[in-house]
């Protein structure tokens, strides 16, 4: 397991020292401490730690709905101030509109970024077979499971064709197997658009199976624990769950996460972000 | 069982108790007009209110038209200021301190006790009777809307953020229907306040309406003709309810929204 080299030739996103504290009353709180690491062009990228170790914090700055306390996040050579543009969000609850059907729920964040036109609505079409709904384009999302509402946001995160990804937990309400074919579903969608994708989730074994980096991060206050690239040959399919060497980087994961924990002796029942 | 019958069930299963629970208490009255010996001033026998009802259709459908027009177009006013002034405090933060202290003040005060200065603003004709309706009736709408333009979920602002979202852009595409079944429980309360506004103004200022045949046939000691009235009123109260929520239901059905 060797770390990753020091500064990507290609990164599209690069955290340099990135520092966040909020004001409370009870003074300021350290949220995140010189979180340094790059995400590579056309990667998948998870963030994994425990609640409190400000992954939904790092996410949003580079949403640009946050700002670094120091430090900087650069996106594609840029500093970030204010939302970028060429970004697609996915969150834990779909959130559809549920007075627009699956395509004009996925056309909202064209029509919000003000393009339109024949080229737009293919694009779309497209898209909607890409995320597995091509049968349901007219379906309203009440009629839709769960999995399925989180596809039409997937849909909607791609519509306006942003370089960049960001999913916050979006398989964390669906049950074990909706999450399994999902987790496979993404990955196909991924090398379909060949999109960047900044990934969180709590679930190590989902981490690992995805991504091509994992940032492990720790709370109190939260840090970058270790960077750990992920070697496993593409394409996957779920069998490579069951190979040594995906037990090997789980297991390495699970106890930079948990060598942490068992230091903490004063922990807090577990609270959820 | 067919569709048909279950739809056919479940209509019997709600029209059925409350149809038998009024014709009973018709009969109790019918039985102590004729047998209980009171005079017809006191109860008016239900045949005999059926009977002036429709002896006398003309004149209770003309006084009808004129009370459902006024609680219409005093509705239709509530609801459009309702919404306006809704959007107002929910997107600019000065008209929302400036005016909702004021709604609240002007929804205390009791309508009866405004309806002389209207006469004095706006003299004895169909105007204060509007206004009395549409200043009863608009006050739910505003409150409800208000909610429903609140109330969409932060994690899609966040989203709509950003995207980078301009304001106007998260009032239309979202805030605005997201606050249709609100906006619509609040048109539901506000016919039925509308009415009340029309039959008080009626009282206060009215040369024509149900409420003015009501005064003048209690006057009278017409009680027959007193009951016809409130059946018509009723009536109208029913129907235009009914009519609101239908529309309710036909624009949620129109977008392919879960019933209301």
């Amino acid at each position: 397991m060797s770390g990753p080299s020091e500064t990507e030739p290609d990164a599209i996103v690069r955290f340099d020292r990135v520092t966040k504290r909020f004001p409370t009353r009870k003074g300021e709180v350290l949220a995140l401490r010189e979180a340094s690491f790059d995400v590579p062009r056309s990667a998948f990228v998870s963030l994994v730690g425990p609640s409190g170790c400000g992954k939904t914090t790092l996410l949003n700055m580079v949403a640009g709905l946050l700002e670094p306390t120091s430090g900087s996040i650069v996106l594609d050579g840029v500093p970030i101030d204010g939302p970028p543009e060429g970004l697609g969000l996915v969150l834990q609850q779909p959130t559809l509109l549920e007075w627009r059907n699956v395509v004009a729920n996925i056309r909202l964040s064209t029509e919000i970024v003000g393009r339109r036109g024949p080229d737009v609505d293919r694009h779309i079409d497209e898209l909607i077979d890409i995320v597995g709904l091509g049968e349901f384009r007219q379906a309203m999302p009440h009629e839709l499971s769960g999995g399925m509402q989180q596809r039409v946001a997937i849909g909607r995160a791609l519509a306006h064709s942003p370089s960049l990804l960001l999913m916050d937990e979006p398989f964390a309400a669906l049950d074990a197997f909706t999450r399994e074919e999902m987790s496979m579903e993404l990955l196909r969608i991924w090398s379909a658009t060949g999109k960047t994708i900044v990934f969180i989730t709590h679930d190590i074994g989902e981490a690992v199976f995805l991504s091509d980096r994992i940032v492990v991060l720790a709370p109190r206050p939260g840090r970058v624990k270790e960077v750990v690239d992920i070697d496993l040959p593409r394409p996957r399919d779920s069998e490579v769950r069951f190979t040594k060497e995906f037990a090997d980087y789980h297991h390495h994961v699970r106890s930079l996460i948990y060598e942490d924990r068992d230091c903490d002796k004063e922990r807090t029942p577990n609270g959820t972000d | 069982m067919t569709a048909a019958t279950q739809g056919a069930r479940r209509l019997a299963a709600s029209v059925l108790p409350p149809t038998l629970t009024f014709l009973g208490a018709c009969l109790v009255l019918e039985a102590l007009a004729r047998f209980g010996n009171m005079p017809a001033y006191i109860v008016p026998a239900p045949s005999a209110v059926i009977e002036t009802l429709f002896d006398r259709l003309p004149r209770i459908l003309a006084n009808s038209w004129y009370t459902a027009y006024v609680t219409v177009v005093g509705f239709a006013i509530a609801l459009a200021v309702g919404v306006l002034l809704a959007i107002g405090i929910v997107s600019w933060r000065p008209f929302d301190r400036a005016v909702s202290p004021l709604l609240v003040v002007a929804q205390v005060i009791p309508k009866v006790a405004i309806a002389p200065i209207l006469i004095v603003y706006l003299g004895y004709g169909i105007e204060p009777r509007i206004v009395l309706a549409f200043l009863i009736a608009f006050f739910p709408v505003v409150i409800n809307t208000v909610l429903g333009l609140r109330s969409v979920d932060p994690n899609l602002l966040h989203l709509l953020q950003s995207l980078r979202a301009t304001r106007t852009q998260v009032l239309l595409k979202v805030r605005l229907p997201n606050s249709l079944p609100y906006a619509v429980s609040g048109a539901k309360i506000a016919i039925t306040l509308a009415l009340i506004g029309t039959v008080v103004g009626e009282f206060t200022t009215g040369e024509f309406g149900l409420g003015v045949l009501i005064q003048v046939t209690s006057a009278q000691l017409d009680t027959p003709m007193t009951f016809a009235a409130l059946i018509a009123l009723s009536l109208i109260g029913l129907i235009t309810y009914w009519g609101v929520g239908a529309l309710g239901a036909l624009i949620a059905r129109i977008q392919g929204r879960r019933a209301l």
